[in-house]
């Protein structure tokens, strides 16, 4: 299931910048890695599994990017499918609607594919960015890109 | 301010072209806030461009379905305008 949480991405604390650079490093250098706490409990090698995601979580906070982690379901509900793009339920039903992303019922609910919801999520982030270069662009022509209006009272 | 928090943009930011860029810039993919405008915003936003900068109708129209393509207002409704002719 996915929560509100999981489109919330990790963010890297500054004063932590060594640890998990060694992290890192370690991670990258040692096949074998094992984990101890300072209690009773007996030390944990590192899982393969485990092992390869953590480098990739690090990798990608190394290269200073934020970090979300997205659980793989088959299915999401439209609330869940909403919160992933960050709109209103209503409005992604009616994307549904206009058949911008294709979608079957369970009984007489709506449900996407996750796979389908980030193909639909990639080509709406390209688009707002062609978007955003043409509004540019046309503010440049018409010679008002860098005016600045303040509010009259 | 957190990641995916709806953020309000009245039509005094959206007048200004570098500013409204930048803002929406920052709204792209890892989605630092989530922009949100009405439809009297909107309204505004194309009616203080034509009035002040001597914008045409049709390049306002242009500039708000481009952003409508950004940002499509989501249901939200009414605010108090702060750019009053």
């Amino acid at each position: 299931m996915i929560t509100s949480t999981a489109r919330a991405p990790f963010d890297k604390p500054v004063s932590e910048d060594a640890r998990i650079t060694a992290l890192y490093e370690l991670l990258r250098l040692e096949d074998k890695v094992i984990v101890t706490g300072e209690g009773e409990l007996a030390p944990v090698e590192v899982p393969e599994v485990v092992h390869d995601l953590l480098l990739k979580i690090l990798k990608g906070i190394q290269e200073g990017k934020a970090i979300s982690i997205l659980p793989v379901v088959e299915e999401l509900t439209t609330q869940q499918a909403a919160g992933v793009l960050g709109v209103s339920r209503p409005y992604f039903v009616k994307l549904l609607e206009s058949k911008k992303l294709p979608y079957h019922l369970t009984g007489s609910h709506r449900r996407v594919y996750l796979k389908d919801l980030m193909t639909y999520k990639q080509y709406r982030d390209r688009e707002r960015h062609e978007a955003l270069n043409r509004m540019a662009h046309e503010s440049e022509r018409a010679g008002v890109y860098d005016k600045v209006l303040l509010p009259q009272e | 301010m957190s990641r995916g928090d709806h953020v309000v943009l009245d039509a005094c930011v959206l007048v200004n072209a570098a500013l409204r860029d930048t803002l929406l810039r920052l709204a792209e993919p890892p989605h630092l806030y989530l922009p949100r405008w009405s439809h009297e915003i909107m309204l505004e936003t194309t009616r203080t461009l034509e009035t002040r900068l001597g914008l045409t109708s049709e390049q306002t129209a242009y500039l708000a379905a481009e952003l409508e393509t950004t940002s499509p207002r989501h249901g939200l409704k009414g605010t108090s305008p702060s750019y009053r002719q």
